[in-house]
């Protein structure tokens, strides 16, 4: 550490380019033989930067290290949290108007039960559109299905078609005639909406009489001119959603949404 | 007849960040810088308008951790300590900088008096800058807001309720605590809202939230004046919604005023320029060189290196500060006119909210932006208003449910839920399933049962903070924010098991009560409802 310090202060005395050209070597920054001095001094300083940055990001692991246990072995042991809880669970949580989120957990009974199905048994999650109706397993608008490797995976995300519908997700397996046998039952999810709304119709509170009205309206008054969402150039497999949403995938996240944060 | 109102909404937020234990600890400078930079500035702001005769409304949440934090004895002994090493700093700096460049030395001269004035109101408030917050709610300029809990991320507690509950209420609690009123509006973590909500807000006696402009634009029914009034939920509780172009003109850091080359530059500091042994005593103990407050730089171009950035003069920053509130003033002046005028003469309401600390922690002037905004809208037909004050003065609203929406990256729950972070909700689901196991089941006769069921809710409250998913997914503090997150987890599992076994070990309970001590009085009971 102590090194690059000296290094940098070493840079602010104005040493011979010589010696900036051996020190870079030392380093191993690649500098360009045409480069001034200034350019020099710009590379092997933001090349130290950079180092410095770099075991900063490892202090500051050590320090981060917070509670009551002080070794490192401890606080390693400290981290490892259940893979299972031994239960039986299905959960569906919704991402954004195009993708939701299912995770599941399973208790013996339902490995040991998976485990002994005979050959040529799949595990399959099934998707519902179950928008406006009372799911009794065969009344959905839609079903989709995958088939998952329930060893290795224990979450799936779905590519839902409707924005603002109604989904249920049911883990089980089809045996080898087809028959698709439930196992487990997900939470109803709403995808959240991302247009608005076609009806017409307004309702309107008087907070003084606490009367209400409801009329049809004509239009609006104002528009609102909503976000557009795209790329200025399409590659489709490193943006494999078209439909919009799904960024999640890319791992970008804007700054201009509004959060900041420390 | 005013143009329009202007609702200008402030989210002081920072995660629970105190570490009794540790003399010093890296994180909790975040408290501190916001402290200095952006609490305590909007503190003396405050006082110059006031002084100035000045009219000025603002509308502010300041959460539960941080009401907590900023009452702790513990880390306000050491942001005494903090200010004062920076005070002798800044001296250092008034020394050396005779010798280099004079903007630099003016910058340290400045830089010293601004943090002795901050330490002095430090004291003026007794060492509790709640009470300034509290003088200003009082004199009717401030409409404080509380937030839920721990800022969990509601949307994804929705298969929950009590859960949610238990976040609202205890938000609502502590609010009390600190304000000794109840409050009467809520700003929901993230902005996240999910229909529903607003059913449990109403059942805690809040009056109002916020939305992001998409949860008014899909909501069941379109909103008749746009973003521009706020409408009310079949649950009685009133909604306003965000103004998309305020956010645009203030918070993109390409086109939005921040970026003007006359600004400070944020990641020029002297805590990484100055020489080792020279800084050290100002920086990490550790030896990690980081922010300390004093810079010299100013933006200058935003496409040139931080190594080739010029010097950075207050005044020549405080000139760009008055052409971008005249600017901003004289856009949302047009933008009320309009509207007023296609709403065939109903005022509209602006409703422009922000992080808190973008303000003078991010954007080193803009507190002073948000004083030359209040001082030139003075002088408008554009009122300045308090969500409450609009609240007060409707007569008819229309009857809306907003959509599912947060303010977060693409407006819903990605930033949150994501490849990244999808391993921390398996484990805060099953933690608040046992939370209402033990709510539902405890002896209440049993005190130190009762200790354990309230450490355990401070535990769940703790991990469920959206700040570590969200540093999680921007890749900040990552380390810091998973070691929280397994921590929290293992404490209460660790707890749990004393819970199953009856077998607690006091010794134990009391450590963690200590090193996690947020929210004394906890109700964990609302768990069992």
């Amino acid at each position: 550490m102590l090194v690059y310090e000296d290094i940098l202060e070493w840079l602010d005395t104005n040493p011979r380019i010589q010696d900036l050209r051996k020190k870079a070597k030392e380093l191993g920054v690649k500098i360009k033989k045409r480069m001034r001095k200034r350019e020099i001094i710009k590379v092997i300083r933001e090349d130290i930067m950079k180092r410095l940055e770099g075991s900063e990001e490892r202090r500051a692991n050590v320090t981060s290290n917070f509670g009551e246990v002080q070794s490192q072995s401890e606080v390693k042991k400290a981290q490892d949290l259940p893979q299972t809880y031994g239960k039986d669970k299905l959960v569906l949580m919704p991402v954004n108007p195009h993708w939701l989120h299912a995770y599941w957990d399973l208790s013996p009974n339902t490995i040991r039960a998976i485990e002994s199905l005979p050959l040529g048994s799949k595990v399959v999650l099934r998707l519902h559109d179950v928008t406006y109706i009372i799911f009794d397993g065969s009344n959905a608008h839609r079903t989709f299905e995958v088939s998952v490797d329930i060893r290795f995976t224990k979450n799936y995300y779905f590519n839902v078609p409707v924005a603002g519908a109604d989904y249920l997700v049911e883990l089980g397996y089809k045996d080898p005639t087809g028959k698709f046998v439930t196992l487990m039952r997900s939470n109803v999810c709403k995808a959240p909406k991302d247009y608005p709304s076609s009806s017409t119709r307004e309702r309107w509170l008087d907070l003084r009489t606490k009367k209400k009205r409801v009329f049809v309206a004509g239009e609006v008054v104002v528009k609102p001119v909503e976000k557009a969402v795209g790329v200025s150039s399409m590659n489709v497999l490193e943006n494999p959603s078209p439909s919009g949403g799904g960024s999640f995938m890319w791992e970008k996240v804007k700054s201009g949404a509004g959060k900041g944060g420390l | 007849m005013p143009s329009g109102y202007i609702v200008f909404v402030l989210h002081a937020h920072l995660p629970y960040v105190r570490h009794p234990e540790y003399e010093e600890f890296l994180e909790e400078r975040w408290l501190f810088e916001a402290m200095f930079e952006t609490y305590i500035p909007l503190l003396k702001m405050f006082k110059r308008l006031e002084n100035d005769g000045v009219n000025f409304k603002l509308t502010m949440s300041i959460t539960p951790p941080l009401m907590e934090m900023l009452t702790a004895e513990d880390l306000m002994d050491k942001f005494e300590r903090h200010m004062k090493s920076l005070i002798e700093l800044a001296q250092k700096e008034v020394d050396r900088t005779a010798q280099e460049d004079p903007r630099k030395h003016k910058m340290a001269q400045y830089y010293l008096k601004d943090f002795q004035d901050t330490l002095k109101v430090f004291y003026s408030y007794d060492r509790n800058i709640l009470n300034g917050f509290k003088e200003y709610m009082e004199k009717g300029k401030l409409d404080i807001l509380t937030c839920n809990a721990t800022h969990g991320y509601l949307p994804l507690m929705e298969i929950h309720p009590y859960a949610v509950k238990a976040q609202v209420k205890i938000g609502v609690d502590t609010y009390k605590k600190h304000m000794g009123v109840k409050p009467r509006g809520i700003w929901l973590a993230e902005c996240a809202y999910y229909p529903g909500l607003d059913e449990i807000l109403a059942e805690y006696g809040l009056e109002y939230f916020f939305v992001d402009s998409h949860g008014l634009w899909y909501a069941d029914e379109r909103p008749h004046y746009g973003v521009y009034r706020p409408v009310i939920t079949p649950n009685d509780v009133f909604v306003f919604a965000r103004d998309p172009e305020s956010s645009e003109l203030v918070w993109s850091a390409d086109v939005g005023y921040p970026g003007d080359g006359r600004y400070r530059e944020f990641y020029r500091d002297i805590g990484f320029d100055r020489e080792f042994e020279y800084i050290k005593p100002y920086i990490d103990k550790s030896g990690v060189r980081i922010n300390t407050g004093i810079k010299y730089h100013k933006i200058t171009d935003k496409s040139i290196p931080l190594s080739d950035k010029d010097y950075y003069d207050i005044d020549e920053a405080l000139q760009a500060v008055k052409e971008h509130a005249s600017d901003f003033v004289s856009k949302k002046l047009s933008q009320a006119q309009n509207l007023k005028s296609l709403f065939n003469g109903v005022e509209p309401v602006i409703v422009a909210p922000f992080d808190a600390e973008l303000f003078g922690h991010w954007w080193y002037e803009g507190v002073y932006f948000l004083e030359e905004f209040f001082r030139n809208v003075a002088n408008t037909k554009l009122r300045v208003a308090t969500a409450g004050e609009i609240v007060d003065r409707l007569e008819t609203v229309q009857i809306v449910t907003p959509a599912a929406s947060s303010w977060g990256a693409n407006g819903y729950n990605e930033v949150w839920l994501n490849g990244k972070t999808d391993w921390i909700y398996p484990h805060q689901h099953e933690f608040e399933e046992r939370m209402r196991e033990v709510a539902q089941n405890i002896d209440e006769s049993n005190e130190l049962m009762v200790r354990l069921a309230k450490q355990l809710a401070r535990e769940l409250l703790l991990l469920q903070s959206s700040d570590w998913a969200f540093i999680i997914t921007t890749g900040t503090s990552v380390d810091y924010a998973v070691n929280r997150t397994k921590e929290h987890a293992r404490r209460f599992l660790e707890l749990y098991d004393m819970y199953k076994s009856g077998n607690i070990d006091e010794g134990r309970l009391s450590y963690y009560e200590w090193i996690d001590g947020i929210f004394p009085d906890v109700d964990y009971k609302v768990y069992a409802s």
